[in-house]
């Protein structure tokens, strides 16, 4: 396996091979990761294991919740679609937010960093947008699995094909807004580094805020804390995502409308996590602290 | 004590110039200043504990209390999830310390030379569990009271202070052979994090942290029945629920299973350990990663 990945290596610093498109490179460097994660065998069944048990403790917290309760907070009365559709997502919230960090924390610390960046801006580009298209692989299968197990214990979402469509779009709008906050934080690693830590945090405030395992009405109560949850776009994203699912809403419903207008204004912080990023790397190169650990 | 003079200790040979316990404690100095230099990973640690007794708060407020009350833990979820959360880092301590003491040395290539010295490897053990033991236990007592803040209705009197640590003793002492079994794992699977978080799980599911096992089917309750957190957790939560001591039968019944485990476990786990041990030394793969 080892010939295979130098072979695929080959992509980015072969002088002969290096010909190939900025996609064809972005795919090699995903293909050499997935490579990886496949010779961790007993580690994949593991993650399997860790889907189905996290699921599994939440349909039998489900038999607890009064279905009354739910519903008087204006959700359907199901909180195991409730958690599942919660848990699915807010995988993503965590690689969205620090999976490029921590990828270049690996990278600096292995001492590999300065050669990558060292081969050419584009192949450095297309390296990244392999390892971002990886994480977000892990991270669907992840979603895939918590769902496949959430729907096999008997979690209600809707059938609709439209609406299918209407939350995977939604689920993409979110991912790309918390992307922008990720590359942010990548580029601000390369120069100030020790932010792992801080992403962590912020991913974890940003789940507890965003009401993966209860309702967010439940906020009402705090109003300090409903808002802060609503400066959040995580909490936007997954509402409409659970209100889809659960309870069939399109997009022109009045509530959704809110919550899409709220998540569209971060949108422009996926353009800016670039421009952050690439002034942090230049900084970084003119100072010789690329590799510094 | 400063790194150097722990340093000094773990390098005396056993000649009787520095007693066991001495060396345990210098052992637990290294872990904690190694450990105390992540400060960041410890704040997130809290912070992490923080949002999920929140999260567990809020969630008590859509929970009908029927269940709770039928498995004999009182009319609130929010003080059984509270008493759950607060004894996971027990947990943690004693079923992944030592994986992850090995999996670390290994990673950093240090397994070797620490083996090497004067020092055996059980002392470095015991020096990590308990640090990793007083860290749980700093995490016990501010669980306990953001709980008693946040209205939780448990009870806290000399009685059940004293039953808790009697209890979370037995805890860590009857959950530890099967960090010591997963240690062995981690020493032959090099797979350090998997096998842990697969451990918390499947203890933090069987055992009952968010739910009682009450509500398991009964071939799946069997198989909590092995887990000796089954045990811990139901007597640490029915004497900080009900505020009953040592002495109540429930309790009294909770810690011969306890015990029981540990007098039973530790043979087992150790022979296993050793017999991963010494393969991996014969063999040569100790230190690979």
């Amino acid at each position: 396996m080892t010939d295979e990945i130098a072979e695929v290596m080959k992509v980015f610093y072969d002088r002969e091979v290096r010909k190939g498109s900025f996609l064809t490179r972005a795919l090699a460097s995903l293909y050499y990761q997935l490579k990886i994660l496949a010779s961790y065998k007993m580690h994949i069944a593991l993650e399997f294991l860790d889907i189905t048990l996290s699921v599994l403790i939440y349909y039998f917290v489900g038999f607890l919740v009064s279905p009354q309760a739910l519903s008087s907070l204006g959700y359907s009365p199901d909180y195991l679609a409730f958690a599942v559709l919660g848990i699915s997502m807010s995988r993503y919230l965590w690689t969205s937010i620090s999976r490029l960090a921590r990828k270049l924390h690996h990278e600096i610390s292995e001492g590999t960093f300065e050669s990558l960046v060292a081969i050419d801006t584009d192949n450095f580009k297309s390296w990244l947008t392999g390892q971002v298209i990886y994480g977000f692989t892990w991270s669907s299968m992840w979603f895939v699995g918590t769902l496949a197990v959430g729907l096999f214990l008997g979690a209600k979402v809707v059938c609709d094909f439209l609406l299918w469509v209407q939350a995977i779009f939604i689920l993409i709008l979110t991912i790309v807004v918390h992307v922008g906050i990720g590359i942010v934080a990548a580029g601000m690693y390369i120069k100030h580094k020790q932010l792992e830590t801080m992403l962590f945090f912020l991913s974890l405030v940003m789940e507890f805020f965003g009401g993966v395992l209860y309702p967010l009405s439940l906020l009402y109560n705090y109003r300090i804390l409903y808002y802060i949850s609503i400066l959040l776009p995580f909490t936007h994203g997954l509402e409409m995502f659970r209100r889809t699912l659960m309870d069939g809403w399109s997009l022109l419903h009045p509530r959704m409308i809110f919550h899409m207008a709220f998540l569209l204004l971060f949108l422009p912080l996926i353009y800016i996590g670039f421009k952050v990023f690439e002034r942090y790397l230049n900084m970084a190169r003119k100072e010789g602290i690329l590799g510094a650990y | 004590m400063s790194v150097e003079e722990a340093l000094e200790v773990l390098k005396l040979k056993d000649t009787g110039e520095v007693s066991f316990s001495e060396k345990v404690f210098a052992s637990m100095v290294r872990r904690a200043k190694i450990r105390f230099n992540y400060k960041t990973w410890i704040i997130f640690d809290f912070a992490n504990t923080f949002f999920m007794v929140l999260t567990y708060f809020l969630l008590a407020f859509i929970i009908t209390p029927e269940d709770i009350s039928r498995a004999g833990y009182g009319p609130s979820y929010f003080a059984f999830a509270l008493v759950g959360i607060a004894i996971s880092h027990y947990v943690t301590a004693s079923l992944r310390s030592l994986s992850m003491t090995i999996r670390l040395e290994q990673f950093y290539g240090t397994i070797e030379s620490i083996l090497s010295t004067p020092t055996s490897f059980i002392v470095l053990f015991l020096g990590d569990i308990l640090y990793f033991f007083l860290y749980s236990t700093v995490f016990l007592v501010l669980i306990l009271w953001l709980g008693l803040l946040l209205g939780a209705p448990i009870v806290i009197s000399i009685e059940t202070a004293f039953t808790l640590v009697v209890l979370v003793v037995l805890l860590m002492l009857s959950n530890l052979p099967i960090g010591i079994a997963s240690a062995a794992m981690v020493l032959k699977f090099k797979q350090g994090n998997p096998i842990g978080w697969a451990l918390t799980w499947i203890n933090q599911f069987f055992a009952g942290t968010f739910f009682p096992i009450t509500l398991l089917p009964e071939e799946l309750r069997a198989i909590s029945f092995i887990l000796p957190l089954t045990f811990s957790l139901d007597a640490i939560r029915y004497s900080l629920i009900w505020g009953v001591g040592l002495l109540h039968p429930r309790i009294l019944g909770d810690i011969i299973y306890m015990i029981v485990y540990a007098v039973v476990g530790y043979p087992i786990a150790l022979k296993i350990f050793n017999v991963v041990y010494d393969d991996a030394r014969r063999g040569g793969g100790l230190g690979a990663y």
